[in-house]
């Protein structure tokens, strides 16, 4: 639904002075008074559940680490990084020269189906499979149902078992790293060593003399309060790299030659084909940046080296307050699951305010204009409306107002919202409060109230194409169950809650749009049940 | 100017606007809710074309046409206009598959084969190679050709019976 | 931007016993096999093919103008079938879109002209931004917003989509009166 609500902005200020929609900010209850937060200034975590966004197949992280966090079932295709398809042609030895292929569609690894193609009969079809497939074995191969691209365009041989057919393509260069990294293990732990040398020169040449022995009556062993222990641990580090020679005598150098065989040097190479200038290139046949970036390994330079893509898994994040660590949203555990066991919005705490008219704006002039506040809190608030001149808060964001917002009321109103009551249907209808507002409040049903105000946008001529922005302040009375923190586990629950009656004053930051038709400007009138719930009210 | 339906074809009744001169080839299947006019000219729709909702074939004149001048519309065999298809071209051949809420405009001729994707539009003044498919804004030729929809054909024919109304066939 | 009012005349519409509003002028093929549960607003042109396979739809949806509702088929050794649609609760479908999903999940929202290709899985609380085309045979996840063609994931939605769109279809049905 924020997708629905996009064409003018409220924005609400968020604890590290960004403008945010309220749909985007949760809050932290922890923090005394509570703040709001957005998506920048919260800490992200991350599950320990990963699933693949296509099959929603479910791992542990250490699972997930060692298939490099990528689905073995699912691909994306290339060239349009959709998903491929499997599907299923059996095919048949060649009669009198022509074959006959029976091509079918299938949606997951699982299903298998066929259907007899009576029309199409391809020669074009390659025998790509090395060994000649038998007749009526069926082959898979993949292909993109958005570009059509298939495995058998690049000359992937077709697979003749679907799940765990196309493997991930080795890295020719991975022996070499694998080389090179051992290499550089051994010297880390080489320099650790020498750096603890230097830091318990006593205590490392005794317990190297002793670690030489299995006496059990070891000074490494008898370490009654617990000194030795990090010493222990490096110990042990460094002498599980599989045996090296720790011997300080061959120096770091020549101990990495012995590991590591040296990089050769190349004294030519081929050098660019005189046709690369002179013809210009062939489109369809070169990848594209963001092809190649795709696959980072390999990063081919041509069509003919695309290969499938496997699909990342994804997990679900929780978020935690910067200020106080406190946890702020938590998802559920299962993965299909959209709710959420912690779920701190912002939107259920603080009244959203939105536009619910726009009126064809007059430079310099008073404009009526409606703002609908929504109270999504379990029990009732009272907002009141602070109009603001001072220069402080415009410069906390980096706001450029080009507007003033005047309610036309007493300074001192109160407005309570009330919860929202979804045992019967609402009618909308002004309390006796209300209409002794003159019109300000026009319009309340249920949890949402309608108030009149008034935008004069002052913008100078040179500003003409810019949009109608304004600030305004809401204070909201809401009274919120006493948080002690911290809450020690196994404590009996005081059965009388202490409510706290917190008073707060969010800046509200409003962009109704442009100022002229001409920039985009869309009008929306009064809608009629404001004027409905006034003549209800009044009739009664 | 009359519209010629063949015995075995199948126009749904409900709102498929017919205007012009326009013959339908036997056991084609036009679904409910499409617009076939044939203002500058006859429109010729060959046999076992699939013309799924909302689609639009149109033979009209173009802004500094010669408005005297009738160019017959033909529209080959084995065809698929997905929901949605917007087609001016002059001639359609046979076995494409036009995916949903494509635009081919007037000049291009379509040859066999063709996979125009979901929301392309074509405006240019060629022909296409046979076995082309356009999707975005990229165009390949494919090595097999597109399946053939003579099952769904089938099927269907035999499921709307059940539900639809049928125009009545003059042609045998 | 507040849910804004829409007044339709009363003739235009057909009001049922739970509560549905489904305009006169949209096509409803087969319509034993549509079921609406209630509270659901379909507006003009819709055309929705109930006789290829049963379509359900969930309480409170909009369906907007012109928007084609059509089960996906499937090839089978036997032959080919028609598979129903299910759409959830609380789901907004903007104009002119081409539906052949095979599922939509709850809170769903699509933008303008979108088409989402056949056999596709829309899951809860997910959004299609405005003339983008899923592709056959997509998987949308829960809170993502895909946007595109073909439609590729852009970004999350915010994470009280739920309470978002079960507000706005509300207050849209509210404030679809008759005049």
């Amino acid at each position: 639904m924020a997708t629905l609500i996009d064409a003018n902005k409220v924005k609400y200020l968020c604890s590290c002075k960004r403008l945010k929609p309220l749909s985007y900010l949760y809050y932290c209850k922890y923090c005394k008074p509570f703040t709001l937060k957005c998506k920048d200034c919260v800490i992200h975590e991350i599950d320990q559940k990963f699933f693949c966004a296509n099959c929603f197949d479910n791992k542990v992280q250490k699972e997930v680490m060692s298939v490099k966090y990528k689905c073995a079932s699912c691909f994306n295709c290339p060239v349009c990084k959709n998903l491929l398809l499997i599907r299923a042609s059996s095919i048949k030895p060649p009669k009198d020269g022509v074959q006959s292929p029976l091509a079918v569609s299938q949606s997951s690894p699982a299903l298998v189906t066929q259907t007899p193609n009576a029309s199409s009969s391809n020669p074009a079809t390659p025998q790509q499979s090395p060994q000649a497939p038998q007749q009526g074995q069926k082959v898979f191969y993949l292909i993109c149902v958005f570009c059509r691209w298939t495995t058998r365009d690049v000359g992937i041989p077709d697979v003749t078992s679907a799940p765990g057919g196309w493997k991930l393509q080795e890295n020719p260069h991975v022996k070499r790293i694998q080389e090179l990294t051992e290499g550089y293990k051994v010297i880390a732990a080489r320099e650790k060593l020498e750096k603890d040398r230097k830091k318990y020169p006593n205590l490392k040449r005794r317990s190297l003399y002793i670690s030489g022995s299995s006496s059990s009556s070891s000074i490494l062993h008898a370490d009654k309060y617990g000194i030795l222990a990090p010493v222990q641990k490096r110990l042990a580090a460094t002498a599980s790299i599989g045996n090296q020679n720790l011997d300080p005598q061959i120096t770091m150098e020549q101990q990495f030659r012995s590991l590591v065989k040296p990089a050769q040097t190349v004294d030519s190479f081929e050098e660019l084909p005189e046709d690369f200038f002179a013809n210009p290139p062939n489109i369809n046949s070169i990848t594209s940046i963001n092809q190649r970036h795709a696959n980072p390994d390999f990063q081919p330079s041509k069509a003919s080296e695309l290969y499938p893509l496997n699909k990342f898994y994804q997990s679900k994040e929780s978020k935690r307050c910067s200020g106080c660590e406190h946890n702020v949203l938590k998802p559920e555990s299962n993965v299909i699951s959209i709710k959420f066991k912690l779920h701190q919005m912002a939107l259920f705490l603080v009244p959203e305010v939105r536009i619910m008219t726009i009126p064809k704006w007059t430079l310099n002039e008073e404009n009526e204009v409606i703002l609908s506040i929504t109270n999504r809190y379990e029990s009732d608030v009272t907002v009141s409306f602070v109009n603001i001149d001072n220069e402080n808060v415009l410069n906390l964001s980096g706001f450029k107002p080009t507007a003033k917002i005047e309610f036309k009321t007493r300074d001192d109103l109160s407005i309570v919202i009330d919860r929202q009551d979804n045992s019967k249907v609402q009618q909308a209808q002004l309390k006796q409060s209300d209409l002794e507002t003159n019109g300000f409040l026009c319009f309340r049903r249920d949890n949402k109230i309608a108030v009149k105000c008034t935008v004069t946008p002052f913008l100078s001529n040179t500003e003409i194409k810019d949009h109608v922005k304004c600030v305004f302040g809401l204070k909201c009375s809401i009274n919120m169950p006493e948080i002690s923190s911290p809450q020690v586990q196994g404590s009996t629950p005081t059965t009388k809650e202490n409510f706290v009656n917190s008073v707060i004053t969010h800046y509200v930051f409003v962009d109704f749009g442009p100022l002229r038709l001409e920039d985009g400007l869309k009008v929306v009138p009064t809608p009629r049940f404001i004027d409905d719930c006034l003549k209800a009210s009044l009739n009664k | 100017m009359s519209v010629q339906i063949t015995n075995g074809a199948l126009v749904c009744e409900e709102k498929v606007e017919l205007i012009g001169d326009i013959t339908i080839g036997a056991r084609t299947l036009i679904h409910p809710s499409v617009k076939i006019i044939a203002e500058a000219g006859p429109i010729i729709i060959g046999e076992n074309n699939l013309i799924e909702e909302q689609t639009i074939i149109i033979n009209r004149f173009k802004e500094g046409d010669d408005e005297s001048k009738m160019k017959v519309m033909i529209i080959g065999d084995n065809n698929v206009f997905e929901v949605g298809t917007y087609s001016e071209a002059l001639k359609v051949g046979d076995n494409n598959i036009f995916e949903c809420k494509s635009k081919i405009g007037r000049e291009v001729t379509i040859s066999n084969g063709c996979i125009i994707g979901a929301m392309c539009s074509l405006d240019t003044n060629e022909i296409l190679q046979d076995n082309t498919i356009i999707t975005g804004n990229q165009r390949r030729i494919a090595n097999e050709k597109p399946q053939s929809q003579l099952s769904q054909l089938d099927f269907l024919s035999k499921l709307l019976t059940n539900f639809q109304k049928f125009k009545k066939t003059n042609v045998k | 931007m507040d849910v804004p009012e829409l007044l339709y005349k009363k003739a235009e519409f057909i009001e049922t016993a739970s509560g549905n509003k489904v305009s006169k002028n949209s096509v409803m093929c087969g319509s034993q096999n549509i079921i609406l549960q209630g509270r659901t607003v379909v507006l003009q042109d819709c055309i929705v093919r109930g006789d290829l396979a049963g379509v359900k739809i969930g309480r409170h949806c909009v369906i907007g103008e012109r928007v084609v509702i059509r089960p996906p088929f499937k090839r089978f050794q036997t032959g080919v079938a028609f598979f129903p649609i299910h759409i959830g609760d609380y789901v907004v479908i903007e104009d002119d879109c081409v539906i052949n999903a095979s599922m939509i999940g709850s809170f769903v929202h699509i933008g303008k002209g979108s088409v989402i290709g056949r056999r596709s899985t829309l899951k809860d609380c997910c959004a299609i931004a405005p003339n983008s085309v899923v592709p056959a045979e997509t998987v949308v996840p829960p809170y993502a917003y895909y946007s595109g063609q073909p439609a590729l994931y852009v970004n999350d939605l915010p994470e009280c989509t739920r309470e978002l769109m079960m507000d706005y279809t509300e207050a849209f049905y509210q404030n679809f009166k008759a005049v």
